[in-house]
């Protein structure tokens, strides 16, 4: 039996370790700042990356993976002898170019056995995802067991943003202008919501500091427990790269009110560009 | 003897009693539970009685049953605070019992007042004993009692009265924070008042308009703003009494202009230009010997405006036009000349229009001349809050939204914040009075949404908040917000995306998420528990109670944030008011940062008048 590799953009905020040890094939989004091209953990890292940004008066922007980037990882691995599983974000305003083309290219490749996986959400919950396919791929499953997985997790997966500029979330065209609550006198943190499904990422309240918006982030995951009877949780959080205090105690609020199976503390890289300056979320799904 | 009362009567009685509560307005809110110089329980039951009476006599049925119908009715539109709401209900239900009648006899009539005391009871969520409520209850069971046995009114209603004194006198022993605070409830004072008032009418006694020495040029000019209704309205015709009120008016601003200290007498340009402008209109009404009405319109649109400078054109005007090939820019462009904030939107057929002007009259002529007007609205602005709603006209044009706020404020600063915080539209202000059930009620309808949640941010507004919503046929929730920081945290929760079920319920949950304290100038001398307050010294409010008394009010603030936080808080916030400064709030948000290094401390300017500084842990 052919054995799986799994194929994906950077957007899902895994840490570089569970890159490598489930090696991951990892397709850095293309991201322009004042006309030159970077790739966040690729050719710069997100500490130098955001100081750009802090100093930069224009705004970041992403740009989709073309068909050749994904023919290219498809080649490779369909020459390893491997079939593939392409995890990718929603499509609509999220990016339908990247998941067109990551099916698109599978026509480019002669032989290839690739199934793509829509998760319909973006970044953190998107770690989850690939972390549960690929230990499934590692365990010796099959690329329709492991799309299945994929699938699976995914839908029972949530994403949480705390995000303290949202002038950035609005500016990459990733919610309405309605939707931006721009522009409060009192220092505020809005916190949204993207729910699998969805399509969208919806406000889903405010917080005056890290303490009272992870708060509400524990009390929107218990409420989700609750709905759906889950006993448990996974979740990965990440913060952008200056703001760890925020992940700290999201982590130490988590292990205190909540069971969780797992928690992964991730690393943020091209999302800075959507997240803005001191931007943090969690990814979470629900386990029986 | 008295034997029965018909409608003339009780149009006799009830403009009596509200003639003395007017007499008596100042007494009653002094009888604040705080000695902060924000009580207006008489002022509230006073308005609230004014509309029912003024609404009774131009009644043209003089039928007794009308007559009280008429003052339930329109009491309920007016009420405003808690004892407004309470009154109105009570006048509510001695409607209910005159129902039907023409002329009443004795036990008739103390059973309508019974009735009217158990409707007060129903109109509260949560009847507190010690109030108003005790004051009517007691008193009309004693009416009942004796009108088994007598039949003249004047001697019962004496004998009600008596008793009514007697339990108000004991209100303190019923309400703890009453005896705290060394007081009876302004309430009952005020209900007392009600039937001293048909008392004294039928001794003889007379019912002084007295010298309204506390009358501020504030209040003085409401009343010159309904003159100038009236006039608009072609009702006023009787010169004296313009005249009267003019002398009033100059009386009053110039004893508000002596008892300002003198670095303030500088800045009192607004009340002196006031008074020259009214000097004018007695002068006109004086050499002419008649109301010359254009004349009285324009100065008195003149002093109302210097009054309000920020607010250039009065009246918000909309309208439809109804015709063929419109221009919707041309339009637009041709409104714009006669005002600002002109939306024209709609089509070649139908254009919806919307313009702020002081000549909505002009404005519809030039309507006419393209096609059939409809639907025109003009509003008075000065009776919303007008330059927040252009914003928000300008921004949103006339889409309808699924869900709005409206919310109260206190102070400029505050109202901005609220804004920033999602608010559609804010109520009151600090020129304003607090906002009766009919104001919420208008911002209610006209609000382009379909669903309402209103923010009262202030106990004594919840029960007018929550009777605006039995009377809108739009959903309309009420968060219990009882004062701003709570109002701003249930905002915190507020998701314009969400339903108004949703929102009704994080919204009211964040309520208790936040503790407010308050910061004032003791208005009079006061003992409170075993403190003793000099006039002038400054408390510090939290939990309804006074926590702290000083000389300073950032030393004061700084002893009741003590008070304030508990383990587990992080966040303190400052909100200064009219009465503190800058520099001094600055200086106390560094001591306090200093003081709580694990707290996060932000200052904003809030404007309040009355309070320093309102301040809340969370």
């Amino acid at each position: 039996m052919k054995k799986v590799a799994i194929v994906t953009g950077c957007n899902q905020g895994l840490p570089d370790n569970l890159w490598k040890e489930y090696e991951i094939n990892v397709l850095h989004f293309p991201v322009t700042l004042e006309g030159k091209e970077y790739r966040v953990r690729e050719t710069i890292s997100p500490e130098d990356f955001l100081a750009k940004v802090k100093a930069s008066k224009s705004f970041p922007k992403t740009a989709a993976i073309n068909v050749e980037r994904f023919a290219e990882v498809y080649r490779k691995s369909t020459a390893e002898g491997k079939s593939i599983v392409n995890i990718t974000m929603a499509g609509g305003i999220f990016s339908q170019p990247t998941l067109d083309a990551a099916k698109e290219a599978i026509n480019k490749v002669e032989g290839a056995d690739v199934a793509v996986v829509n998760s319909m959400l973006t970044a953190h919950p998107i770690g989850l995802v690939i972390l549960e396919a690929a230990r499934a791929a590692k365990e010796g499953k099959n690329k329709d067991e492991v799309a299945k997985i994929a699938q699976d997790v995914a839908s029972k997966s949530t994403l949480i943003l705390a995000l303290p500029d949202l002038e950035y979330l609005h500016k990459g065209g990733r919610i309405g202008k309605g939707k931006a609550l721009l522009g409060s006198l009192m220092k505020v943190i809005p916190i949204l919501i993207m729910r699998y499904g969805t399509q969208a990422i919806e406000p889903l309240g405010k917080g005056r500091n890290i303490q009272q918006v992870n708060q509400k982030m524990i009390e929107t995951i218990k409420a989700d427990m609750e709905k759906s009877g889950a006993k448990k949780i996974k979740a990965l959080i990440a913060a952008v790269a200056d703001n760890p205090e925020a992940v700290k105690d999201l982590k130490e609020a988590l292990e205190k009110n909540i069971d969780c199976k797992e928690i992964i503390i991730g690393k943020m890289g091209c999302e800075i560009v959507h997240l803005g300056p001191g931007g943090w979320g969690i990814g979470y799904y629900l386990v029986k | 003897m008295i034997k029965h009362c018909n409608g003339r009567r009780l149009i006799k009685a009830l403009s009596a009693s509200n003639d003395w509560l007017a007499s008596k307005m100042e007494v009653v809110n002094n009888l604040n539970v705080f000695p902060v110089p924000d009580g207006d329980t008489g002022f509230n039951m006073s308005l609230t009685l004014k509309a029912a009476v003024e609404a009774m006599k131009e009644l043209k049925d003089r039928d007794l049953s009308s007559i009280a119908k008429e003052v339930g009715t329109s009491s309920v539109m007016a009420s405003r605070g808690c004892s407004g709401v309470i009154l109105s209900q009570f006048l509510v239900g001695l409607a209910k019992g005159l129902e039907g009648k023409k002329r009443v006899e004795a036990k008739e009539l103390a059973q309508a007042f019974f009735k009217g005391a158990e409707a007060a009871y129903g109109g509260v969520r949560e009847p507190v004993e010690g109030t108003m409520l005790t004051v009517a209850k007691e008193s009309a069971r004693r009416a009942l009692e004796i009108a088994k046995e007598e039949s003249d009114i004047a001697k019962i209603l004496r004998e009600t009265h008596k008793e009514a004194q007697e339990v108000l006198e004991k209100t303190p022993e019923m309400l703890p924070v009453l005896k705290d605070a060394g007081v009876v409830d302004a309430g009952g004072a005020g209900f007392v008042y009600i039937l001293e008032g048909v008392l004294r009418l039928i001794e003889g006694k007379p019912l002084e308009e007295i010298s309204k020495v506390e009358v501020t040029v504030a209040k003085t000019i409401n009343t010159w703003r309904s003159i100038l209704v009236g006039i608009r309205g072609g009702e006023l015709k009787d010169i004296k009494e313009v005249e009267t009120i003019a002398a009033k008016t100059i009386q009053a601003a110039k004893e508000k202009l002596s008892r300002l200290p003198l670095q303030k007498l500088k800045n009192a340009t607004g009340i002196r230009r006031v008074v020259g402008t009214w000097e004018k209109v007695l002068g006109i009404i004086q050499k002419r010997g008649l109301l010359d009405i254009k004349a009285v319109r324009s100065t008195a649109q003149r002093a109302v405006d210097t009054w309000e400078r920020e607010l250039k054109y009065k009246y918000c005007t909309e309208f439809l036009i109804k015709g063929k090939d419109l221009v919707l820019k041309e339009i637009e462009n041709e409104l714009a000349r006669h005002g600002d904030c002109a939306i024209v939107v709609g089509s070649s057929e139908l254009a919806k229009c919307h313009i702020h002007t002081n000549e909505p009259d002009k404005v519809k002529a030039y309507a006419a001349t393209l096609g059939e007007v409809d639907k025109v609205k003009i509003d008075d602005m000065d009776k919303q809050h007008q330059t927040l709603l252009m914003e928000k006209e300008v921004g949103e044009a006339v889409k309808v939204k699924e869900l709005g706020i409206v919310a109260v404020s206190t102070g400029e600063g505050l109202s901005k914040i609220l804004k920033s915080m999602g608010v559609d539209e804010i109520l009151g202000g600090p020129k304003k009075l607090k906002p009766s059930v009919e104001d919420i009620s208008k911002a209610i309808e006209k609000m382009e949404a379909k669903n309402v949640i209103l923010l009262p941010n202030d106990g004594d507004i919840i029960p007018a908040a929550e009777k605006a919503k039995e009377l809108s046929k739009k959903r309309v929730e009420v968060i219990p917000a009882k004062s701003i920081p709570q109002g701003l945290a249930a905002l915190m929760d507020y998701n314009p995306e969400g339903s108004i079920e949703e929102n009704k319920e994080s919204m009211s949950q964040a309520l208790g998420r936040i503790k407010t304290g308050q910061v004032a100038k003791a208005a009079r001398i006061a003992k409170y528990k075993e403190l003793k307050i000099r006039k002038g010294e400054v408390i510090g409010l939290y939990h309804k109670e006074i926590k702290v008394k000083g000389r300073k009010p950032q030393r004061v603030a700084l002893d009741l944030i003590k008070e304030m936080v508990a383990e587990g808080d992080s966040i303190v916030t400052l909100y200064y008011g009219k009465g503190a400064r800058k520099r001094k709030a600055n200086k106390l948000l560094n001591q306090v940062k200093e003081k709580y290094p694990n707290l996060e401390v932000q200052l904003y300017f809030g404007g309040q008048p009355h309070y320093y500084y309102i301040i809340s842990v969370e």
